[in-house]
């Protein structure tokens, strides 16, 4: 039951994707996801998907783990869709009492759907090839800056991969509980509704109860490891930018300029997109 | 009752990289009354093994057949059989989590669906038998030290009159005191209710001490099954698998080795003492240095 929650959701590998800095992946996905709003037209659309299509090749990821992250989405697309198909107003092409369809509805609909498909894809991409660690590694090298503006930058990364590191922890945990309380007859499956949060009591008392045992044992651990927060710490494999990254940052740069030109002067009118 | 199982094998998450054979082919049949000893290197699949008992893995292969019926048939009452097979987990402190000890204790009876009185009555007995007495009742369990939390865990499942219990660890990570504390209580339970005990334990002088049975598990195969004096006899090959035999094996080897006139099967500490008294008494024996030699080397 509770192996179906796949979180942290890295598929290992060492393609080129997997290499690559995390901080020119952060960069790169915010610069993609940042061009599907800027720059929105079927045009840059059918750019913007023939170039996830090359990253999602480069990954050598299997394209099943890949649409997973879809499937967790489906729901809030179908909803947004439905919204802007019924509430743009406009050309009105069908009626039916209250309910109206424009044609900018229709394309803002679609336009939505990509988007929202497009944003989960890049991003998917990006945490399917990066590690957790290097992610909040990478956040907190890439953001350093914001320390400035007096904002705990390491503390933030420190508590998002101590997080993303108990997850795995935790669930372990929550299924041996489970399986000692079931040894003990107790039901998890049957029953209505309040039933069923009764039972859950058995499960999440202990599951706290540990969680904070093991808050406490990590607190202790880290302090007795001289770990005083995030000031003059340095770091076992400091992240280097190699020549790859360069060509990559010149890469984005380029998809940026050309997204745009595409977007100012490229137009393409589909047939079914009135 | 008795558990028979036949040819079982378990794969975990079948068909994805994550593959992993966990147990291959395994047979065997515990019978009512015994006290088994389960031995195995970490990762070998002892408490994959366990899990089979009470029905909480269900195998990839071959059957678990108790008193004749397959647990995995349709129909049959994986629930029924939990409460006849008590299984206790690994660091079943953990498990605890009501406001008191005795509603804790309460809660296996309780899922069996007996009335109020005898819940109470269950859990009682179940307290007195693992050394709690009233004191404890309204106790928080999250108070205890780590030994009576370990008690009042084993006090829970003892509560559901169980006709077999199953052990992982029982004493890992508990001091000396503790440990033979449990332990004598498992002998009791054994002896006095002829409840089943199988007992996964890595400390081999547990095993030989306490144990009538040692069924020993390397990679997922059954590999001895016998008697203690007949597998802690084979030290080199134990060796072999990344096990050990108990001290007093190693002690026994050794003095024959210098030439005592020895039988060696005796695998508990009393009984070892009891055959190097026979060997000294008997006369023109070599005692000289033996045993300081062979206290050295272990």
């Amino acid at each position: 039951m509770l192996k179906e929650i796949t979180l942290g959701q890295y598929y290992p590998g060492n393609s080129i994707l997997h290499r690559l800095d995390p901080r020119v992946k952060l960069v790169g996905t915010l610069v993609f996801i940042i061009s599907l709003f800027a720059f929105g037209s079927t045009s840059a659309y059918i750019a913007a998907g023939l170039v996830l299509a090359v990253v999602i090749t480069l990954s050598a990821v299997p394209l099943k783990f890949i649409l997973r992250g879809l499937k967790m989405i489906f729901f809030l697309m179908l909803i947004t869709a439905l919204c802007n198909l019924f509430l743009t107003p406009g050309d009105v092409i069908f009626k039916v009492w209250k309910l109206q369809i424009t044609a900018q509805g229709v394309r803002m609909a679609i336009h939505m759907a990509v988007r929202l498909t497009y944003l989960i894809l890049g991003s998917s991409i990006m945490t399917l090839t990066t590690t957790p660690n290097q992610l909040t590694d990478g956040m907190e090298t890439g953001l350093g800056w914001m320390r400035v503006l007096h904002v705990p930058v390491h503390e933030i990364a420190m508590m998002m991969s101590i997080a993303l590191r108990f997850i795995p922890i935790l669930m372990d945990e929550a299924n041996r509980i489970m399986n000692a309380q079931t040894a003990r007859g107790a039901d998890f499956t049957s029953g209505g509704l309040i039933r069923r949060a009764r039972a859950l009591i058995p499960l999440l008392v202990p599951l706290f109860v540990s969680a904070f045992r093991r808050a406490n044992d990590l607190a202790l651990a880290m302090e007795s490891r001289g770990y005083h927060g995030g000031e003059g710490r340095t770091r076992m494999n400091p992240l280097v930018y190699q020549r790859r990254d360069h060509i990559a940052y010149g890469i984005i740069a380029l998809y940026l300029v050309m997204i745009f030109l595409i977007w100012k002067y490229v137009e393409i009118s589909l047939p079914f997109l009135p | 009752m008795e558990i028979k199982i036949e040819h079982l094998s378990y794969t975990y998450n079948p068909g994805t990289p994550f593959e992993k054979k966990a147990l291959d082919d395994i047979s065997l049949t515990i019978g009512k009354g015994e006290f088994i000893g389960l031995v195995g290197h970490t990762g070998s699949g002892k408490s994959t093994l366990v899990q089979h008992l009470n029905g909480l893995l269900m195998p990839t292969q071959g059957s678990v057949l108790v008193d004749g019926e397959d647990i995995a048939g349709e129909g049959y009452s994986l629930r029924q059989l939990r409460f006849r097979v008590g299984v206790v987990f690994q660091y079943p402190e953990y498990q605890l989590f009501e406001s008191d000890v005795l509603k804790d204790v309460s809660f296996g009876p309780k899922n069996q669906g007996l009335s109020d009185e005898e819940v109470l009555a269950r859990a009682r007995e179940a307290m007195r038998s693992v050394g709690l007495d009233e004191s404890y009742e309204t106790r928080s369990p999250f108070e205890l030290s780590g030994g009576q939390k370990r008690r009042a865990a084993i006090a829970g499942i003892l509560a559901m009159n169980p006709q077999m219990l199953v052990l992982d660890e029982p004493t890992a990570g508990m001091d000396p005191k503790g440990r033979e504390e449990v332990l004598d209580l498992l002998r009791q339970i054994n002896r006095e209710r002829n409840i089943t005990i199988v007992l996964v334990s890595h400390s081999m002088e547990d095993v030989a001490n306490y144990a009538d049975r040692v069924i020993v598990i390397v990679d997922g195969k059954i590999r001895w099954d016998d008697s203690p004096s007949v597998v802690f006899t084979r030290i080199e090959e134990l060796e072999q698998t990344g096990l050990r035999a108990p001290q007093v094996s190693y002690l026994l080897k050794d003095l024959q080795d210098k030439g005592w006139d020895l039988d060696r099967s005796a695998v508990s500490i009393d009984a070892a003492a009891q055959e190097i008294l026979k060997a000294l008494s008997v006369p023109g024996q070599q005692t000289g240095g033996a045993v300081e030699e062979s206290g050295k080397d272990r």
